[in-house]
């Protein structure tokens, strides 16, 4: 599939489960929206394990602004967090979903604890079908016990008179800055 | 029969009582969004076979993955336990909880521990565990079992909600859903972040990986799987597969069929544990649980029930759940697929209400992995009959054949016997046949008598065909087969009728396999003879079609004529479409009425209404189709049962559907099934007819 049918489907089907999806031309622009949000939620951020240059630009864009929580902090200071800042390994077009690979488990509670998550995805890193991530997954294992979460939107119920609810126990609102 | 009248209490009172309050509506929910997401694939009936060649490989090897699963897991620090019962289970679980000096237990819905009942007995065992499923803690409050998979507190109001957790918290909880949800959150983090133990199901094991697979869509699952310092996973052996890409499929499987979802929230898929903010001294125990697969295993039968994926799809289509719920149709496992689960795993009394179960077939239809589930129900209900008897009014049922015969032959004096009430009270009492059941007139003159005044020889036949009349046709409704017979020698094709019984498929319903195994051996014998010269056999009942496709080749595996018998039948409207598609006969209408096309169930697996669509536009007819999603409710011979396994259910099944057709602007109702007419016309209080009673065919101009 092309790339940008690619993108457009991954979008559409993302934002078909109650996700939010921003296009961004560069990381940097991505950190303009992170701290919007951040100035917004008036909490700290949350933050996965990610490379240098993500962490050190979250650093130095958050800093006046939220404080930081993290990579790698314990659940209770998570749970604090008004917003959770996750790195996808990979979107899927197929299934509107991201893939989210964590070595621990803190990185997990990153997007499941703060009432906002907010993924960086490039969008290289789009597959087509759900079964694509196989491979991804099969390697990431190689560096032992993981954790990978396969995320539709946000968390959800309809346990109460078959009335739809956004954000139970997860984030209420999953937006994805989606680098294109 | 002490079980059956049990059963018949229970749903005598759900009937006075009305319906399980918003049922239905969750019902269709699941059905819709699968519709709407099957639509979106771009071939759902090859997925769904893959999905079924999964699981069959999958338990085809089942003892060898299990040892591959736990070797992997335990490489990755797993502790794998096999816990050959729902005790051993419980008792690993409380170890594991005590060795922690934990007390708290963070719990992840899963259908598995209710099915050992580990809440109970954890908590007979002094420690506490807290359900975190939203709908799974409230119905942990209210001390009662969920009544649907998917949704288990859907028979709960806002406001029983709103008091059950205001009883929790000793202050008065808001009645607004949002200020529920907010108390919840609070409440359940508390949990999550306290907890020592975290305890989850798991809806596929990945053998290569030794991983586990948990799809949730609050999220809690990936609390109670992360945030405590042990967790606990107890999988039942049969989740298990080899491959990660065969548990991605099925895990998209189960999402399409149970919600219409492309896949669940949240899937975790967890190999080894984590550390926890670089704490590496973590603990994860995995129990494989038996508890009664193993014997399934060695069941040619019940085996297949090991495929199901627990997605609920079953009982979303089933009409007689709909107006029963789980609490009536299910003991812990609910539903159609609970019929044999239950039978296996909690005893075969438990399994009673596989008596409510009316043998339409659609639960197999709806289905991800295409899972026999009617037929094991149906031997779920010979089982059952071997150990208390048939309830009598099913022994009187499966006599049909008998009864047609003599009625026929008694007519038209048995006809003024069956309108006089007096007769019917005394039917009612000695045969269990409801005094209020519609009941069709009989024939004297049957078709099988009459067929050789229509038969004409044809010669140079572009194809030959034999009849297969069932009872309806031949007893009944002799004028309808004589349409068909006449019409099909008009476009040139040779039409034989050779003795014949009739399908036996309420042997089925009823669970009589024996009997069964003989309509079916002996309808073979007496038309394989004309399958092997190239006849192709055309039956007009859809129940009959059913039987002699889909049932016959089951309950007489391995007999190539039972497969050829099959390949051979074909629908009668499909013959006639095909007639008139090929110009050698032109369809015509008898009335303009504007009609309404009722499905029977066994016609689902069949053509649907496609057939019958065609035919009737191509006669000009304006026609739609009219459906509540589920069975009419008659199920043969279902409704007219005295009581409220039969007659009492059989209408309040209906009850939606007779309401959709005189609601509707329909003048006409238009099904191939002979007892569904009955049924439907006796409750939508509306004209029903044949599509052969419609149309007629010509020689085209």
């Amino acid at each position: 599939m092309p790339t940008d049918m690619l993108v457009a489907r991954f979008i559409e089907r993302f934002k078909e489960q109650g996700g939010f999806v921003e296009l961004v031309d560069s990381w940097d622009e991505a950190l303009d929206s992170i701290a919007r949000e951040a100035r917004a939620a008036a909490a700290p951020v949350a933050v996965a394990t990610c490379g240098e240059e993500h962490l050190e630009g979250i650093r130095a864009r958050l800093g006046g602004v939220s404080r930081l929580v993290g990579p790698r902090a314990p659940p209770i200071e998570i749970s604090r967090c008004g917003i959770g800042v996750t790195f996808p390994i990979a979107g899927i077009a197929e299934t509107g979903s991201i893939l989210e690979l964590n070595y621990d488990d803190s990185d997990r509670l990153v997007s499941t604890l703060p009432p906002i998550h907010i993924a960086y995805l490039e969008s290289r890193r789009l597959v087509g079908r759900l079964l694509e991530v196989a491979p991804i997954l099969k390697q990431g294992l190689e560096r032992g016990a993981f954790s990978a979460t396969i995320i539709s939107g946000p968390s959800r119920t309809a346990d109460i008179e078959l009335r739809q609810v956004i954000g139970v126990h997860g984030p209420h609102v999953v937006k994805i800055l989606l680098e294109v | 029969m002490t079980v059956h009248r049990e059963l018949e209490g229970r749903v005598r009172e759900l009937l006075r009582t009305g319906p399980v309050r918003g049922l239905y509506a969750a019902m269709m929910r699941g059905l819709r969004g699968r519709a709407k997401a099957i639509v979106e694939m771009e071939d759902y009936e090859a997925f769904r076979s893959e999905a079924r060649r999964i699981k069959e490989r999958s338990i085809a090897r089942l003892q060898e993955l299990v040892d591959i699963f736990s070797k992997n897991a335990e490489e990755r620090g797993a502790r794998v336990y096999y816990a050959r019962d729902g005790e051993e289970a419980v008792e690993i679980v409380a170890r594991i909880v005590r060795n922690a000096g934990a007390r708290l237990v963070a719990k992840s819905k899963s259908l598995t521990s209710e099915e050992i009942f580990l809440n109970e007995r954890l908590e007979a065992r002094g420690l506490e565990v807290v359900e975190t499923d939203l709908g799974e803690r409230i119905i942990q409050l209210a001390h009662e079992r969920p009544s649907h998979l998917v949704f288990p507190a859907i028979h709960k109001t806002t406001e029983d909600v709103r008091s059950l957790f205001s009883a929790e918290a000793h202050r008065e909880i808001g009645g607004d859903l949002q200020e529920i949800m907010g108390y919840i959150r609070q409440r359940l983090r508390e949990v999550f972040l306290n907890a020592d133990v975290g305890f989850n199901g798991a809806n596929v094991g990945i053998a290569e990986l030794g991983a586990v697979v948990l799809e949730t869509n609050e999220g809690n699952g990936r609390m109670t799987s992360s945030i405590p310092r042990i967790q606990i996973v107890l999988i039942g052996v049969e989740k298990i597969v080899e491959k990660l890409e065969e548990a991605l499929m099925l895990a998209r499987a189960h999402a399409v069929a149970a919600t219409g979802q492309r896949l669940t929230t949240y899937v975790s898929i967890m190999a080894g544990r984590s550390p926890m903010a670089g704490d590496a001294s973590r603990e994860m125990h995995i129990i494989l649980l038996d508890n009664g697969r193993g014997r399934m295993l060695g069941d040619e039968v019940f085996r297949e029930a090991l495929y199901c994926i627990r997605c609920g799809a079953c009982m979303n289509i089933c009409a007689p759940y709909s107006v029963t719920g789980g609490h009536v149709f299910g003991h812990i496992y609910p539903g159609p697929i609970g019929i044999p689960w239950t039978a296996n795993i909690h005893g075969l009394d438990k399994a009673a209400f596989a008596h409510l179960c009316i043998s339409c077939g659609l639960c197999k239809e709806v289905c991800p992995i295409s899972i026999n589930i009617p037929l094991m129900i149906s031997r779920v209900k010979a089982l059952l009959a071997e150990r208390y008897g048939y309830p009598y009014a099913d022994r009187s049922m499966m006599m049909y054949e008998r009864f047609g015969r003599v009625a026929s032959q008694l007519a038209p004096l048995s006809n003024w016997a069956l309108k006089s009430r007096a007769i019917r009270i005394l039917l009612e009492k000695i045969v269990g046949l409801d005094r209020d059941a519609p009941i069709p007139e009989f024939r004297r003159e049957t078709f099988l008598k009459r067929f050789s005044r229509v038969r004409e020889e044809v010669s140079n036949p572009q194809s030959k065909v034999v009849l297969f009349l069932d009872f309806f046709a031949n007893y009944c409704r002799p004028e309808i087969a004589e349409n068909l017979v006449r019409t099909l020698q008009l476009a040139g094709v040779a039409v034989e009728l050779p003795p014949q019984l009739t399908s036996g498929y309420p042997t089925i319903s009823y669970g009589n396999w024996e009997e069964a195994k003989r309509y079916a051996a002996r309808n073979i014998e007496l038309l394989s003879s004309y399958v092997e010269q190239g006849y192709s056999i055309v039956s007009i009942e859809p129940t009959a079609t059913y039987a002699l496709k889909h049932v016959y080749p089951y309950l007489l595996r391995g007999d190539r004529r039972a497969e050829a018998l099959s390949q051979a039948t074909m629908e009668a409207l499909q013959l006639l479409r095909r007639l008139v598609d090929e110009g050698l006969i032109a369809v015509k209408a008898r009335t303009m009425k504007r009609c309404g096309i009722h499905i029977p169930c066994h016609q689902r697996p069949l053509s649907g209404a496609e057939n019958v669509l065609a035919l009737m536009r191509a006669a000009g007819l304006e026609t739609s189709i009219i459906e509540d999603g589920m069975c009419c409710g008659m199920a043969g011979t279902f409704g007219m049962k005295h009581g409220p396994i039969g007659r009492g259910l059989s209408r309040a099944m209906g009850a939606r559907l007779f309401e959709l057709f005189k609601s509707s602007v329909v003048e006409v109702i238009v099904t191939e099934s002979s007892v569904c007419t009955l049924h439907i016309k006796e409750g939508a209080e509306m004209e029903v007819l044949h599509p052969l009673d419609i149309l007629y065919f010509e020689k085209p101009s």
